[in-house]
């Protein structure tokens, strides 16, 4: 009983999070990945394209509620969030027709658009902060358990509850859409394929007659939805600051790394090691380990390595684990 | 004499100020091999690039079936069929041999595309077998061969080939220029650039010898293989 209630425990503290938090992270540097292996450089500006991507589906949320309009026992964000996506990918496009291309048309150096990537960060962040303000937002209505504590306890008897929240399961059933979507792309359709090719060797795309305008507009379009989608579920999971998601940009770009930029699948096994990661490390055992050892032997500790204000550190671990011992990434990325 | 299906006549230029090529002339005729060959840093794979519109010509023109290209860049000439197979990095490394293949059609708009990657399959029977590897996986020889594969996708009516047999085994280069043979066979011209002189000049209908960007030997392969200033210069004898 006591190893069943240290596994509820365990489930509820650390796999339900993990995967709803590393689905989020895995569509974000799915997004990070993608404008790497085509673009090639470093978008600095992800964070905060989520951000606004973000906040106009929290508008577009208040105006469906505003009319009455809901999705029964799912989030209305859920509804809002192809408007979002449009509005996000009109964002993008326009970014990269009024700053990117003019960089591209000079042959700029990878390193000079991340700086100019940081630039467009900076200039999104405070207009989104002019948009939607700087205070917290909580947009997540509908039904907020799946499966309530309560119910858990009184259908097995246990003492550890399970929960699983709405948005936990929403965030991992809508990344596997997003993922099992972006790889059928990606492998079966010309046009994927014609991304992928001019993402392996530019100068053979092009000597095939692979339009490069029309690969970079669809790969910003892509990138965009990814963005809005990764940070309106994150929103709708924990809650909406425009800080916190530009905080988001380092365990993002720490799952990108890890796996490999460039590397989609590398992208996604990258978000759910820095998820779990940040998790394990930061997670207070003393609750796990109480149905384990024998109280006499247990102390007084938390058994926690690092208090949760430092999580951000855990990615910047992995991060410097990677480049020192593993620099292309676990998938062999660029 | 009918103009040849190909010349780029009188082509002078460079990548910078200093031009590379003096006046060189290069043709090749409808079905048949053209080789250029000659010393390192003769300006020979700059003298294709030249054919193919990658370098800029100060004096010169490329006519292509009687029609002058000069100011053509190389993606308009790949739709006027002209298949470009460059020494190095001539692959997508890591997609599929058959997505290699598939790449190579991108700008055909007909339905014959799986009729033409049948005859690439034919023409090279172990890319059939290794259609679902990744074309970075394989070996020297069989990447060459699906770059070739890739440029031969466009149906072009010319294919240039940059140093096809570099870095492979004498075996495999053989087999090779067999291929090519076979290609021109169907009626495609061949202008390549060879290191392999001697079997390279064995094989070729016509053939070039430069020299400082300037043509110095023009003759049959034959011909010039029977040279004797030739074979004292370029040829080891």
């Amino acid at each position: 009983m006591d190893a069943l209630n240290a596994l509820v425990a365990f489930l509820n503290f650390i796999v339900v999070p993990g995967l709803a938090y590393g689905s989020q992270l895995a569509l974000g540097a799915l997004g990070i990945t993608l404008i790497f292996g085509v673009l090639r450089f470093s978008n600095f500006a992800h964070g905060d394209t989520m951000a606004f991507g973000t906040a106009f589906v929290i508008l577009f949320t208040w105006w469906f509620q505003s009319m009455g309009i809901s999705a029964g026992p799912l989030p209305t964000a859920l509804l809002a969030l192809p408007l979002g996506i449009a509005v996000t990918i009109a964002m993008v496009l326009g970014t990269d027709r009024l700053v990117y291309r003019f960089y591209r048309k000079q042959k700029a150096k990878p390193i000079i658009l991340v700086i100019v990537s940081t630039g467009v960060m900076f200039v999104m962040n405070g207009l989104v902060r002019m948009i939607i303000g700087t205070s917290e937002k909580n947009f997540a209505d509908g039904a907020r358990m799946v499966l309530s504590p309560q119910d858990f306890k009184a259908a097995t008897g246990l003492a550890e509850p399970l929960a699983i929240k709405t948005t936990a399961l929403v965030s991992v059933v809508v990344a596997l859409v997003c993922v099992a979507a972006l790889f059928w792309f990606l492998q079966k359709t010309r046009t994927g394929k014609s991304m992928r090719a001019f993402a392996d060797n530019e100068d053979l795309a092009l000597l095939s007659g692979i339009n490069p305008d029309r690969v970079v507009m669809i790969t910003w379009m892509i990138a965009g939805t990814l963005a809005c989608i990764a940070g309106t579920l994150y929103g709708l999971d924990k809650s909406f600051r425009v800080f916190v998601y530009f905080g988001l940009l380092m365990p993002i770009f720490a799952a990108a790394i890890v796996g490999g930029l460039g590397s989609p699948l590398g992208a996604i096994a990258g978000g759910f090691i820095v998820a779990f990661s940040e998790l394990l490390v930061t997670n207070a055992w003393r609750k796990i380990l109480s149905y384990l050892v024998p109280p006499d032997r247990l102390g007084d500790g938390l058994y926690q390595a690092l208090s949760t204000d430092y999580k951000v550190a855990v990615s910047f671990g992995i991060l410097i684990l990677v480049l020192l011992f593993r620099p292309n990434g676990l998938f062999g990325g660029k | 004499m009918a103009e040849p299906f190909l010349i780029g006549e009188n082509m002078t230029g460079g990548y910078g100020a200093a031009d590379i090529l003096h006046s060189c002339t290069l043709a090749v005729e409808k079905g048949e091999i053209a080789v250029i060959v000659g010393p390192n840093g003769a300006g020979k794979s700059t003298a294709m690039k030249a054919v193919f519109g990658m370098l800029k010509l100060r004096q010169g023109t490329v006519r292509l079936a009687g029609e002058d290209i000069t100011a053509l860049a190389p993606q308009a000439r790949v739709r006027k069929g002209m298949g470009f197979v460059p020494q190095t990095h001539n692959i997508f490394t890591t997609m599929t041999v058959q997505e290699n293949l598939e790449m190579g059609a991108f700008i055909r708009e007909d339905d014959q595309i799986a009729e033409t990657m049948e005859q690439v399959y034919h023409l090279f029977p172990v890319l059939r077998e290794k259609r679902w590897q990744k074309a970075g996986e394989l070996s020297g020889g069989q990447r060459q061969q699906v770059a070739v594969g890739r440029a031969l996708m466009t149906r072009p009516k010319v294919l240039m080939l940059d140093e096809p047999t570099a870095g492979v085994s004498p075996i495999v280069m053989d087999e090779l220029f067999d291929r090519i043979i076979e290609i021109a066979r169907s009626g495609i011209s061949i202008l390549m650039v060879e290191q392999n002189a001697r079997q390279a000049l064995e094989i070729a209908h016509k053939g070039y010898v430069l020299v400082q960007g300037s043509n110095r030997y023009t003759d049959t392969g034959h011909a010039l293989l029977a040279d004797p200033d030739v074979r004292r210069s370029f040829l080891g004898g």
